[in-house]
């Protein structure tokens, strides 16, 4: 069923129940994603739906209504980051990668997962290493890699531009590595 | 031809530019990956992390427990 704009703001029950229907567990999914609790996540949700309705008016259609369900999330988890002063300091991830270089050449070569096979352990790294990254680098690492977002909208999302969400890509791919590739060394 | 050194190899692979890089840039990009061992480690590396990323972070929610979430919505927007 296609989610017709006036009808939501009209708040039409069977469009409402569409809406839901259609972006209600994407966004709980992308909460859990981001580290919340499942409590905490679909809290989260429901939080958005009711902040769209409020701002339903002010919705053109510039983005898709999904793009802007998630930009809504993004505020709203940002919002209860800073209430449970869950800010994670910025690791200077730029230092230690230049330090991998002399003169543009790898002098400390990359180490880290190659396998084909994802196994538990590397999934369980993955979700440990997420968890020391700032919440705006994981949104931009989560809904790109776990969420199969394009760039266009990540930017929309996050409210950044193009060349800012490349370095976020940067920091965020870099951090994980580099994270990796310590839990790696201490299992082998 | 001259391709770029390791660290901005590295660099466009791990902010997405290598990807989309066109024209002589692309082309000397993908050179350098092409001869450089290192480097295609890297890229093979940042790849299967955010390939296990994927996977780490599916979320199976049982159909009760979906349920039960779009009706306490459905009521909270009254619809
Ligand atoms: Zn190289």
């Amino acid at each position: 069923m296609e989610i017709e704009i006036d009808a939501l703001k009209a708040r039409k029950s069977a469009t409402v129940e569409a809406m839901i229907d259609a972006h209600g567990e994407q966004l709980v999914s992308t909460a859990l994603g981001l580290g919340f609790s499942e409590i905490d996540a679909e809290e989260l949700a429901q939080e958005t739906f009711v902040a769209f309705f409020e701002s339903v008016d002010r919705f053109e259609g510039r983005s898709t209504l999904k793009t802007f369900l998630f930009g809504i999330l993004y505020n709203k988890a940002r919002e209860a980051w800073r209430k449970n002063k869950r800010e994670i300091p910025e690791e200077d991830i730029e230092a230690k990668v230049d330090a991998r270089f002399t003169l543009g050449c790898w002098t400390s070569f990359p180490k880290g997962p190659e396998a084909e096979a994802i196994n538990e352990e590397l999934k369980g790294w993955i979700k440990e290493c997420a968890g020391n990254l700032s919440l705006q680098l994981r949104t931009a690492f989560y809904l790109k890699s776990a969420g199969g977002e394009t760039t266009e909208n990540i930017c929309r999302i996050l409210d950044v531009t193009v060349t800012n969400l490349g370095v976020l890509f940067y920091r965020a791919r870099n951090q994980m590595r580099e994270c990796i590739e310590m839990k790696s060394k201490g299992a082998s | 031809m001259i391709t770029p050194s390791c660290q901005r190899v590295a660099e466009s692979i791990a902010s997405g530019e290598f990807y989309q890089a066109a024209g002589l840039r692309r082309i000397r990009l993908w050179l350098h990956w092409c001869v450089c061992y290192a480097c295609r480690r890297y890229r093979k590396q940042i790849e299967t992390i955010e390939r296990g990323a994927a996977i780490a972070f599916k979320f199976e929610r049982a159909t009760e427990v979906r349920e039960a979430f779009k009706k306490k919505l459905a009521a909270r927007l009254q619809v």
